[in-house]
């Protein structure tokens, strides 16, 4: 029973309780970094687990990531959070808690980080904790346990790029640090990842949410810029599986000459921040706003159709959209200043 | 029938038994007297001795091709050659030095790959002579393999001398060879080779036509032509010497001596196809490649088979812009000759020409590479035609047509484009209608300013131009460093150690070698040091005898004057006289410098010190300390106590130090330069004035350290100063244009100080970048556009904005005011 519940991840209900410090200092003495949701989210789980480093400056830079990732689903998302260290908890362990979360259904999303040097035997890749490596067959079958939950995978390792093709399909975003398992130098991927979850500049759509979509383009393409203007040769080049039908990579494909490409990715509707508070003092703002959705909305609807349009008339449609956005908008804000 | 049939089977037998018998060999006497009577120019009386001789004699039949060759007999060659080919085939020639006749013969066929295999074959017998290296050497050189070639030719020294016999070639001739092949990979010992080659036979013609030849290349005229009449007078009739003659005559513009010798050597040999194509090859050590192009042209009209020429017409073409038929040339020329690596690497070049953009501006047909063309357009449009226009009004002389203009990231590419070969150690070079350089992504960064390249080598288009292409290279080059200097703040080199130190060993070259520092230098220092030299020259010039001078100069090489009679024409005195009044000049500026730099002689200063100026020494502060009291002067023990000082955290105290280093040798400005200590100092206590005073004087001497710019705008734009803040981002743009993040703090300099339409350029660089936010980055552009007056852009692009970010609150309330205008 009390290993049972060592494996649960910990809630914010919880925390006030007396029963939570015991829990808390059970999880602690099982999961040395495993800490506690503050408000966990009962439709969202976010597993984070944290490879071997090898040396000292690998291993500070991936537990710091994973800390940093664990705040973010932990305080930001009010996520449930499972952050596993790889030194101190072996497969079996990680095993279980996969069996847990599973055992957990139903779920909306389900995160999992894979933070650390992974390897390719020429038959499976393998993650590198102590004891034996995790391995793509059973990261698949923990994932094929979850049914129709909505999974993000982020395997920010060497080699990773195998999970692409291994791991893609519906209902399911994977990113890859690397392009293939032959890419096999400790990737930088991830620390710009980290980046952009607070960065405005990775906010490309200005919605005040960062997506995984937009996480993934920036930490391309800092990654890119890096061994650029190093002038090293590119030792890897990261991959986002999208729903198991499209690819972004080196080429980001239609998403430069068509905005209206972002919104039909499944990594553009998942969010590695929280959206900001909006509160309206008067009931015509309120209203306005509803009816801001409604023309955002629109925007949408007419983005994803605009191959089918002719330019003329789908940037003129747009125009007369965007200026009623961009009147409620100023009509709000007015509205909201007292005037 | 069956009897005609019968008749022609013996007589094949008959000839298969004659061709397995030993061949009638001719005395070595007369072979000896022969090449003796040739050498003497004795020609007619050369081929009377012959006819005397077995024709089956491969040395009698290799002595009259030589002879058949030198007068163009085109048929005769042939059935020389063929003839000693067919000796080899039918197994007749045995020894070394008779199968290197064959192998001779094949070369002259054409056959190179059979002629080497011939001369290894022959290489396999021994005694293997002297005579077969010299020629085998040849054939490596004319087929552009000076290394193997060298080697080749030390083998034929190291064999040694026949004592006795007749030999084609003996070890002054390998010398000569020698010397050849070194000079043409550019290494040192050329001129020791030659001394040797003549100090065995001092009547050896091949080594006066190089020695000539070096002294053409060095403009030392006079020296040329005593060789080329020391030879002459051996030798009246040596085609060669003639060739070179006539040469010599052509670029002291000897008109009329020019076309008599010209003649005579047409007279031997109407197909001479050598002697335009060493005029063709002169014209481009000159710099004046329509000439040159001429020349080649006719070269090849007399002799089709002259591939070589056919080659540098091919090269030669496309240095003046002639894409098209300059690629179709050296097609043809790669096809008959796939050993030339200048056509292979030049054809690989013009390859790749597909991953250029090109576009114009009113003076100039530009290409630049696609990965980097967005971010440096509109700096190199706006370089190219201001250093220009500044420079032909400075010099009162327009440039005539449009010049190329290329950039190459790869500097490889580059240096193809230049030598036809890579390993180019320049940054730029102006060739023809052609001027080409590194790229800004060509170099490492804090290396490479390519503003002050692109300046220096804009002034070469106007010296040449102005000079008729006949300025001596010290002389274009030393303008080329002096306008670089004059063009903007820190531009251009300027005194270092290096240049301090040469001056102290006595290595800055007379004025009147100063042109062999350019065309042949000792060393990649020599070469660096005679840059600075003659920039230092040029600006001596102008300041003591007026600028005007210096274009009356470039005149005056126009009309074909040499150095010296320019310096007496122009500055009514001679090359030594300025020479002396030069070093007078730099006696005054560096003897002073000289104690202030001198390595202090303490054991707790080894010699690394000079160069270790980061204060990583190991020897203790109090030893610093001590031998600085006994020589406060010093321009290290400052620096080093005072970096000495900052490392062990007293920075207050390391500030009178350091300021005293920049105060004894202020062009010092490298890293762990005083001006970078001082700067950290500042920063680090707090001084921010001062800190940024510093880094100002930092960047003003030194424009390289891009992040020098980049603080002082952050701090000028924080003290809302952002005119003089885009300034500094500005000049950055000169060693790296490629930062997107530069550009868009740029543009809104550009905005808060209402200058608009350079916003515009530098958002619409950060467009074409592919920021990670283009949302912003056309907000950013519509906003520029807009304040500009372009209504119509500014729509367009606070669209595309919103497009992709529907909620970006600025870009809707910009969209507002565009539409209600």
């Amino acid at each position: 029973m009390e290993e049972m519940r060592a494996n649960e991840p910990i809630t914010n209900n919880e925390c006030s309780s007396a029963v939570f410090l015991l829990y808390c200092s059970i999880v602690l003495l099982l999961y040395c970094s495993s800490l506690p949701a503050l408000q966990a989210a009962n439709d969202r789980v976010c597993i984070i687990i944290t490879g071997l480093g090898g040396v000292p400056e690998y291993e500070e830079n991936f537990l710091r990531w994973s800390s940093e990732m664990e705040t973010v689903f932990r305080n930001e998302l009010n996520s449930a959070v499972y952050n596993l260290d790889g030194r101190e908890q072996k497969k079996p362990d990680i095993l279980q808690v996969f069996d847990q979360v599973s055992l957990s259904l139903p779920l909306d999303e389900l995160w999992l980080f894979l933070i650390g040097h992974a390897n390719h035997d020429g038959r499976h890749y393998k993650f590198n904790i102590a004891g034996p490596d995790l391995t793509d067959e059973e990261i698949k079958t923990f994932l094929e346990a979850l049914g129709r939950t909505r999974t993000y995978i982020i395997a920010a390792t060497s080699a990773s790029g195998i999970l692409a093709s291994r791991l893609g399909q519906k209902n399911r975003v994977v990113v890859t640090a690397t392009r293939n398992q032959f890419e096999r130098q400790p990737p930088l991927f991830m620390s710009f990842f980290v980046e952009a979850v607070t960065s405005a500049e990775a906010d490309t759509d200005k919605n005040g949410k960062i997506s995984l979509l937009e996480a993934f383009l920036f930490s391309n393409q800092k990654v890119d810029a890096w061994f650029k203007e190093r002038g090293r040769i590119q030792t890897e080049h990261s991959l986002l599986d999208d729903n198991g039908q499209a690819r972004l990579g080196e080429s980001q494909g239609t998403l430069g000459s068509d905005p209206g490409a972002h919104g039909t990715f499944l990594a553009s509707r998942a969010f590695l921040s929280a959206p900001p508070e909006q509160a309206y003092r008067s009931l015509e703002a309120k209203q306005l706003a509803s009816e801001r959705v409604e023309i955002e909305r629109n925007i949408e609807d007419l983005k994803f159709r605009k191959t089918q349009i002719p330019e003329d008339k789908y940037y003129r449609t747009l125009e007369e959209l965007l200026v009623k956005l961009a009147q409620i908008n100023e009509k709000i804000e007015q509205l909201e200043a007292g005037r | 029938m069956k009897r005609i049939v019968f008749v022609l089977f013996s007589l094949t037998i008959c000839l298969a038994y004659q061709g397995s018998s030993r061949l009638e060999r001719a005395p070595d006497t007369l072979l000896s007297e022969v090449q003796r009577l040739m050498h003497q120019g004795r020609y007619e009386k050369a081929k009377e001795r012959l006819k005397r001789a077995p024709d089956t004699d491969p040395y009698v039949l290799r002595l009259l091709l030589e002879l058949a060759q030198r007068e163009g007999r085109e048929g005769e060659t042939e059935i020389y050659a063929r003839h000693l080919l067919r000796l080899h085939d039918s197994g007749q020639l045995r020894t070394s030095q008779e199968i290197a006749q064959a192998a001779y013969a094949a070369w002259q066929l054409d056959l190179w790959q059979d002629a080497n295999q011939l001369f290894m074959e022959a290489s396999k017998s021994e005694p293997i002579s002297l005579s077969l290296f010299v020629d085998w050497g040849h054939l490596y050189l004319e087929k552009y393999d000076a290394g193997e070639a060298e080697s080749i030719f030390q083998d034929g020294i190291k064999s040694g001398q026949p004592s006795s016999g007749y030999f084609r070639w003996g070890s002054d001739d390998a010398y000569v060879g020698l010397a050849h092949a070194l000079d043409s990979q550019f290494k040192t010992g050329a001129a020791e080779a030659l001394a040797k080659a003549l100090e065995l036979n001092p009547k050896n013609l091949e080594a006066f036509l190089l020695k000539a030849k070096l002294a053409i290349k060095e403009a030392n005229w006079q020296k040329a032509q005593d060789w080329i009449e020391k030879g002459l007078k051996i030798n009246k009739h040596y085609v060669p010497l003639l060739q070179l003659k006539c040469a010599f005559e052509y670029f002291r513009e000897k008109t009329e001596e020019f076309w008599k010798t010209r003649e005579r050597v047409l007279k031997i040999n109407p197909k001479d196809g050598d002697l335009f194509e060493r005029l063709g090859d002169l014209a481009v050590t000159k710099r004046r490649l329509e000439e040159a192009v001429d020349f080649y042209r006719e070269s090849i009209e007399r002799n089709p088979r002259q591939w070589s020429a056919v080659a540098s017409l091919g090269i030669n073409l496309l240095r003046l812009g002639e894409e098209g038929e300059g690629k179709r040339i050296l097609e043809k020329a790669y096809a008959n000759d796939p050993f030339n690596i200048w056509t292979v690497n030049t054809l690989r070049l013009l390859d790749s020409f597909d991953r250029f953009i090109r576009l114009e501006t009113p003076h100039f047909r530009v290409k630049l590479h696609k990965k980097e063309a967005a971010a440096i357009k509109p700096y190199v449009e706006e370089l190219l035609e201001r250093s220009l226009g500044t420079l032909e009004q400075k010099y009162n002389h327009q440039v005539s047509g449009q010049y190329i203009f290329e950039m190459y990231p790869d500097h490889e590419d580059f240096a193809v484009r230049t030598l036809g070969l890579p390993g180019l150690g320049a940054l730029g070079a102006t060739f023809g209608r052609i001027v080409a350089m590194d790229s800004p992504s060509a170099r490492p960064k804090g290396k490479f300013h390519w503003g002050s390249t692109l300046w220096h080598e804009v002034a070469h288009v106007v010296t040449l131009s102005l000079s008729n292409h006949k300025v001596p290279r010290w002389f274009t080059e030393g303008i080329s460093m002096m306008e670089e200097r004059q063009a903007d703040d820190g531009w251009g080199e300027y005194l270092n150690v290096g240049f301090v130190r040469a001056y102290q060993k006595g290595d800055f070259l007379p004025l009147s070698e100063l042109n062999s520092g350019f065309e042949r230098p000792k060393s990649a220092a020599q070469l660096a040091i005679s840059y600075y030299q003659a920039g230092w020259i040029c600006e001596f010039l102008a300041s003591r005898y007026g600028f005007d001078k210096i274009r009356s100069m470039l005149v005056a090489f126009a009309e074909g004057h040499t150095t010296k009679e320019v310096f007496e024409e122009v500055l009514r005195a001679s090359v030594q006289e300025i020479d002396r009044q030069f070093r007078q000049e730099m006696n005054r500026t560096l003897k002073p410098l000289i104690r202030h730099l001198e390595v202090p002689k303490d054991p707790l200063f080894p010699q690394k010190l000079e160069g270790q100026q980061k204060g990583q020494g190991e020897e203790d502060l109090e030893s610093v300390l001590k031998a600085w009291q006994a020589n406060p002067e010093n321009y290290f023990l400052n620096l080093r106590l005072g970096s000495k000082l900052k490392a062990a955290g007293r920075d207050e105290e390391a500030i009178p130090y350091l300021e005293k280093a920049l105060q004894i040798f202020p062009t010092f400005s490298g890293r762990g330069s005083p001006y970078e200590l001082l700067s950290e100092i500042y920063h680090k206590t707090n001084q921010v004035d001062k800190a940024l005073a510093m880094r100002q004087r930092w960047w003003k001497a030194a424009p390289l350290f891009t992040e020098n710019a980049y603080r002082v705008a952050a701090l000028l734009s924080d003290r809302n100063q952002p005119e003089v803040a885009a300034k500094y981002l500005e000049e950055a743009m000169y060693v790296d244009p490629l930062q997107s993040e530069s550009h868009e703090k740029l543009g809104d300099l550009y905005l808060q100080s209402g200058q608009p339409e350079n916003a515009v350029r530098e958002f619409k660089i950060l467009l074409d970048l592919k920021p990670v936010d283009v949302a912003a980055a056309h907000y950013k552009l519509a906003q520029a556009l807009f304040q500009s007056g372009n209504g119509q852009g500014a729509r367009r692009h606070v669209l595309l904005s919103l497009e992709i970010a529907p909620t970006y609150e600025e870009a809707q309330k910009l969209l507002l005011k565009v539409v209600r205008k």
